[in-house]
């Protein structure tokens, strides 16, 4: 606030001095008061007015510097009617009034939102909770008659655990910080047990895996959301695999403070103009489109949050007709160094 | 043969259990289960088994104070089986005296596995994986990679000694070849319809080089047996 704007805020206060003081002169000098004696009355009225306008401005100023600098530090900005004090102005304690009363309503809303988001979210978990009984128990009554049928219900059953496991890590996402348990686990351990949970599937797409991982490579990480992701991924190749020799291949590659697992498919591959788009929410792009791939655009948008999450690297190479590559990459940790040495 | 190993199975899924039952008899296990749940740790303290399957969550009850209860007296071995599968869920579970955690839904051979694990584990006089097998006169050296029958013997690849020993372990009863990829993708072999033909047809060979020519029967819809 600078004083030039006060002034001119002031503008009305300031005509109606000027108007005041021409009138008073005129008076006086009509009555034929000396012309130093007006002057010097008008100085002193001038004076006092500046001085007033001074000093106001100088407490306005610091009284709303204050409430920007509180305004600042807030962690949610619409608390600011909560925090601030009302100045002792008629006006001012009015727009605090109005403030408070408008910013309370908010506060209500947001907590009535995150309430109801909360109350779906804990349904939707314990639902999926439910669900995975009969799953298990459809699981249960396959294996225990085991002809062609049950073995096709089985691959089913695998995608329906599949799509459900999806929709338990959206409604977890927001709170990985309490569901996640960071240690060193070995790299290989993780692919192998995604591959074994996707592999009625990745036997019934005819895929060939050729895993280069070395046993005693380890990072510090949360082994079943890293074991989830990898799943979307070989879901994803699955998906889009060329008709004869299709082939996951997976190696490691470390390099200086991290290490990257790198999953690489012969399949189809994505458009170069679509691959910087295919960990957004929804994107399904051409391949999405083609046939009954069902892409719902939800997978690598779920797996790229949750890397995020655990301050994981996940990128994407591609060129159309050959090849899709996924880079995994895993931050080298003081947790691994410790118990490296 | 020493007596079978008995599972207590803690289930709240009626369809679960009976199932579950079923498929762990025909594993060779003695397989109880519990339907009421007013007080389980005493139940399970009575039934005296080898080995529990404990669901976390139970009616009214949680799997997690039932083990810490059921620890205060006893050492048996615990394998929790729950619905939700988070790390701190997994830990939650070690920490409260359980053995090992399955989640559902689970894999079959997985928790068998799991099982034969912590059974092993737990009491050391369960069978040992021996490196050695016999069927019929002919010899799986799994540790040398060798297949022999009286003098004669032949190398085996890796992958062939991995199937040989799926076909070893289902000895008697006739293994589809879907079982058998799905049990050797278990394995880390990572093979499919042809290659497994390959891989038989080449273990064929082998096997008539050492005289056992008709080792390995085959029934057209059924699969492998020897």
């Amino acid at each position: 606030m600078k004083f030039w704007d006060y002034c001119k805020d002031r503008a009305g206060v300031l005509l109606a001095n000027a108007a005041g003081l021409l009138v008073l002169s005129v008076y006086l000098l009509l009555l034929n008061t000396t012309g130093t004696a007006v002057f010097l009355i008008d100085v002193v009225w001038i004076s006092v007015l500046a001085v007033w306008l001074l000093v106001r401005w100088h407490f306005r100023r610091k009284y709303f510097q204050e409430i920007f600098d509180t305004l600042e530090g807030l962690d949610q900005r619409y608390l600011i009617a909560e925090v601030m004090r009302p100045a002792p102005g008629l006006e001012d304690r009015l727009y605090w009034e109005i403030l408070r009363k408008s910013n309370k309503s908010v506060i209500e809303k947001i907590r009535e939102m995150e309430n109801s988001q909360r109350e779906y979210k804990e349904y939707i978990e314990s639902w999926i909770h439910e669900v995975k009984t009969p799953i298990t128990a459809a699981h249960l009554i396959c294996e225990n008659h085991k002809d062609g049928y049950t073995r096709q219900i089985m691959t089913e059953l695998d995608e329906i655990g599949n799509e459900v496991e999806k929709v338990l890590y959206y409604a977890r996402m927001e709170r990985v910080d309490r569901d996640y348990l960071i240690r060193p686990v070995s790299l290989r351990s993780i692919v192998l047990s995604a591959v074994r949970g996707e592999k009625r599937h990745l036997i019934r797409c005819g895929m060939q895996i050729d895993l280069d991982i070395d046993e005693d490579i380890s990072v510090s990480t949360d082994e079943k959301w890293v074991e989830f992701i990898l799943k979307q991924i070989f879901s994803n190749s699955m998906k889009y695999r060329r008709e004869t020799e299709a082939k996951i291949g997976i190696r490691t590659e470390e390099g200086t403070m991290q290490k990257s697992l790198i999953i690489e498919d012969n399949g189809c591959g994505i458009p170069e103009e679509e691959i910087g788009r295919i960990f957004d929410k929804g994107f399904t792009g051409s391949n999405g489109r083609i046939g009954d791939s069902h892409a719902t655009g939800m997978g690598l948008y779920l797996c790229s949050r949750l890397c995020r999450k655990l301050g994981l690297g996940l990128s994407c190479e591609s060129e159309k007709g050959k090849y899709t590559r996924m880079i995994l990459t895993f931050p080298d940790s003081d947790h691994n160094k410790i118990s490296e040495h | 043969m020493e007596r079978k190993a008995k599972i207590l199975i803690v289930e709240d899924d009626e369809e679960i259990r009976s199932e579950l039952e079923h498929y762990l008899s025909g594993a060779g296990y003695e397989a109880v289960s519990l339907s009421d749940f007013s007080d389980v740790a005493a139940d399970i303290l009575k039934a005296d088994p080898d080995l529990i399957l404990l669901d976390v969550n139970l009616p009214g009850v949680s799997g997690l104070s039932i083990c810490e209860k059921l620890r205060r007296t006893s050492q048996v071995p615990v394998i929790f089986v729950t619905a939700n599968n988070t790390s701190m869920d997994e830990l939650n579970c070690i920490l409260r005296g359980g053995d090992d955690y399955v989640s559902k839904p689970y894999e079959l051979p997985v928790l068998m596995a799991r099982i034969g694990a912590v059974l092993r584990r737990t009491f050391a006089h369960a069978e040992e994986s021996s490196a050695r097998q016999e069927r019929k006169g002919v010899i799986l050296d799994t540790a040398a990679a060798q297949i022999r029958k009286g003098e004669e013997k032949r190398e085996l690849t890796k992958n062939e000694v991995k199937i040989l020993y799926c076909l070893f372990r289902h000895q008697g009863e006739f293994v589809s070849r879907t079982d058998l990829i799905d049990e050797l993708w278990d394995d880390e072999v990572f093979i499919d319809d042809n290659t497994l033909s390959v891989n038989i047809t080449r273990i064929r060979g082998k096997l008539r080089k050492i005289g056992a020519e008709d080792f390995i029967e085959t029934r057209r819809g059924l699969g492998y047996r020897i």
